[in-house]
C-alpha cells in the first residue's frame, strides 16, 4: 500500500510562499522556504488555529498571518512578536507531515514511517494540476491507474488526489520541459472527456 | 514564576480540564494543581511569566460548551 | 473626472484599482447605482460605461505610463476578461445578497473559475507572465477582483494553482491597492 498522495505541482509552490491544499478531509499548508525546501503541514497556527497557508514565509520560517507566530523548518515556535524577549520552549509547533518533491511533483504522506521508495525516482517536469469534477475512483478507472499509487503513460506521470469527496485533482508531469504544452493540452481533454462522462452518470 | 488562577462561570468540567492540560503542555507550563466543577476552575501553574499568561487567555477563551464570565488572580 | 463608484462593488474596485497601477488620481462618489450598473467614469462632460471601455480609456490619459498599453502583435482579451468579471459580478451579488444560506457552490463558478486557470495554466507554459502579455494590462485588473474574491463564492482556491500564482503576483505589483475581503500581500 502507497502512503504517498501528490498534492501540488512543486512549481506551484515557489520558494518563499505557501499554498493551501487537502487531502482526506485534511487541511495542509505546503511552504517552501528560500533554501528550497518543501514541508507539508498541518494548516492550522497552534495558537489560535488560524490557518497557516494564509501565511508569509519570513527567514526560513513560516509566520501566521494572525498573531505573526513564526515556526521554523523544523515545525518549532521560534518567534511570539507579542514576547520578543521569550526564549520559546519547544513544546510549542505545528504539526509536521512528511513531504518529497519528486518528479515535478509534491508528495506528502499522513504516515511517518512512509518509505520515499514508493515514490516515482524518473525525472519530470510539472505540467499542470487540474480540477476533474468526477469522483476519484471513476477518475482512476477511466486512466487505467492502479487503485493507488501513480502511474507513467505516455512519457508523462499521471498522478491523482482528492481535496474532498466528488472533486479530483489530476497531477502531470512530462518527461521533458519541451513536452510540457502537449501534456497540458492532454490533461484539458481529459478533464472536458471525464466531466462530460460524470454528467452523463449523474443524469 | 507560579500564579493561581481561578476562572468562575458555566463549564463542562471534563472538556475544559483536558483543554486546559493540552495547552499547559503546549505552552510548557506545569499544573500543579487543578480542580475543575460546573461553575468555578482553578489552577495553580508555574512556568515563564508570558506562557502564564498565555494559558490564562486560552483558559479564558475556553472549549466550546464553556463559558467563562469572571477571573481573578488568587496568588 | 469623477468615479461613480461603489466600493464594496467587484467592478468598481476594478476601476478603482486601475487607477491606482497606472498612477492616475480618481475623485470618487459614492453613488449606489453603480452597484446595479456598475462604474461610470464622468469625462470630458460625458459618462462613460463598462468597466473595460472605463480602464482602456484610463490608460489613454497622458500621465500613464505607455506600458499599459498593448505591445505589437499582442492579442486583445479585455472583452473575455470584462465578460468574466460581469458574470462574476452577478454570482457573487446573488451569493452575498441571498437570504438563506445556500446549497453548495453554484456550477458556473466553477465554470468560471476553470476558464480562468486554463488559460493562466496555459500562458505561464507559454512564458507569457501576464494575461495581456508580456506587461499587466487591462485584461489582468479586469480578472484580479474575481480571483481575488472568488472566496465570497466560497471556492477553494488550492484547486487553481494558475489562479493562486496570479493573485499573488498581481499583488507585488507598485500602486496596488486593497478592498474588504482582499487583503495586502505580506
Amino acid at each position: 500500500m502507497t502512503n504517498w498522495f501528490p498534492l501540488a505541482l512543486g512549481m506551484d509552490v515557489p520558494p518563499g510562499t505557501a499554498a493551501p491544499a487537502r487531502l482526506c478531509g485534511k487541511e495542509i499548508a505546503l511552504w517552501r522556504g528560500a533554501d528550497g525546501q518543501i514541508h507539508a503541514w498541518e494548516d492550522r497556527c497552534p495558537h489560535r488555529g488560524m490557518r497557516l497557508s494564509f501565511g508569509f514565509v519570513r527567514n526560513g520560517n513560516l509566520a501566521c498571518l494572525y498573531h505573526g507566530w513564526q515556526f521554523g523548518a523544523d515545525a518549532t515556535c521560534r518567534h511570539i512578536p507579542a514576547h520578543p524577549e521569550l526564549r520559546v520552549p519547544g513544546t510549542i509547533h505545528a504539526h509536521a507531515y512528511q513531504a518529497a518533491e519528486r518528479a515535478g511533483i509534491i508528495w506528502v504522506s499522513l504516515n511517518e514511517q512512509a518509505s520515499a521508495d514508493e515514490l516515482p525516482n524518473m525525472d519530470a517536469f510539472g505540467a499542470r494540476s487540474i480540477l476533474i469534477r468526477a469522483p476519484l475512483a471513476s477518475v482512476r478507472t477511466a486512466l487505467a491507474l492502479p487503485d493507488e499509487g501513480w502511474g507513467w503513460q505516455e512519457e508523462c506521470l499521471v498522478a491523482v488526489h482528492e481535496p474532498e469527496p466528488g472533486l479530483t485533482m489530476l497531477h502531470m508531469a512530462a518527461a521533458t520541459l519541451a513536452r510540457r504544452l502537449d501534456v497540458a493540452d492532454r490533461a484539458k481533454m481529459t478533464r472536458d472527456r471525464l466531466e462530460a462522462l460524470n454528467e452523463k452518470v449523474s443524469a | 514564576m507560579v500564579r493561581e488562577i481561578r476562572l468562575t462561570g458555566y463549564f463542562d468540567p471534563e472538556a475544559l480540564q483536558a483543554f486546559a492540560m493540552a495547552r499547559a503542555k503546549l505552552l510548557a507550563v506545569e499544573i500543579t494543581e487543578m480542580s475543575v466543577s460546573q461553575s468555578c476552575f482553578e489552577a495553580r501553574i508555574v512556568g515563564e511569566e508570558a506562557l502564564l499568561g498565555m494559558f490564562e487567555m486560552s483558559c479564558l477563551l475556553g472549549p466550546a460548551g464553556c463559558i467563562v464570565t469572571g477571573a481573578e488572580d488568587i496568588t | 473626472m469623477r468615479l461613480r463608484d461603489w466600493a464594496l462593488d467587484d467592478r468598481c474596485y476594478a476601476v478603482r484599482l486601475g487607477a491606482s497601477l497606472m498612477g492616475v488620481n480618481l475623485p470618487t462618489l459614492t453613488d449606489a447605482t453603480a452597484l446595479k450598473t456598475g462604474p461610470a467614469l464622468e469625462i470630458d462632460g460625458g459618462i462613460l460605461h463598462g468597466p473595460a471601455d472605463i480602464l482602456q480609456r484610463l490608460t489613454s490619459l497622458p500621465e500613464v505610463s505607455r506600458e499599459w498599453h498593448l505591445g505589437i502583435g499582442e492579442e486583445r482579451r479585455d472583452a473575455w476578461a470584462e465578460s468574466a468579471l460581469e458574470r462574476f459580478s452577478h454570482l457573487r451579488q446573488t451569493a452575498l445578497l441571498a437570504g438563506l444560506p445556500t446549497e453548495g457552490i453554484p456550477p458556473q463558478a466553477f465554470d468560471l473559475m476553470t476558464e480562468i486557470e486554463d488559460r493562466l495554466s496555459d500562458d505561464r507554459l507559454r512564458e507569457r507572465p501576464w494575461v495581456s502579455g508580456s506587461h499587466p494590462g487591462v485584461a489582468d485588473i479586469l480578472l484580479f477582483p474575481i480571483a481575488a474574491l472568488s472566496q465570497d463564492l466560497e471556492v477553494p482556491l488550492d484547486l487553481y494553482p494558475a489562479i493562486r500564482n496570479f493573485i499573488r503576483q498581481f499583488k507585488a505589483l507598485p500602486g496596488f491597492m486593497t478592498m474588504p475581503g482582499v487583503p495586502e500581500c505580506h
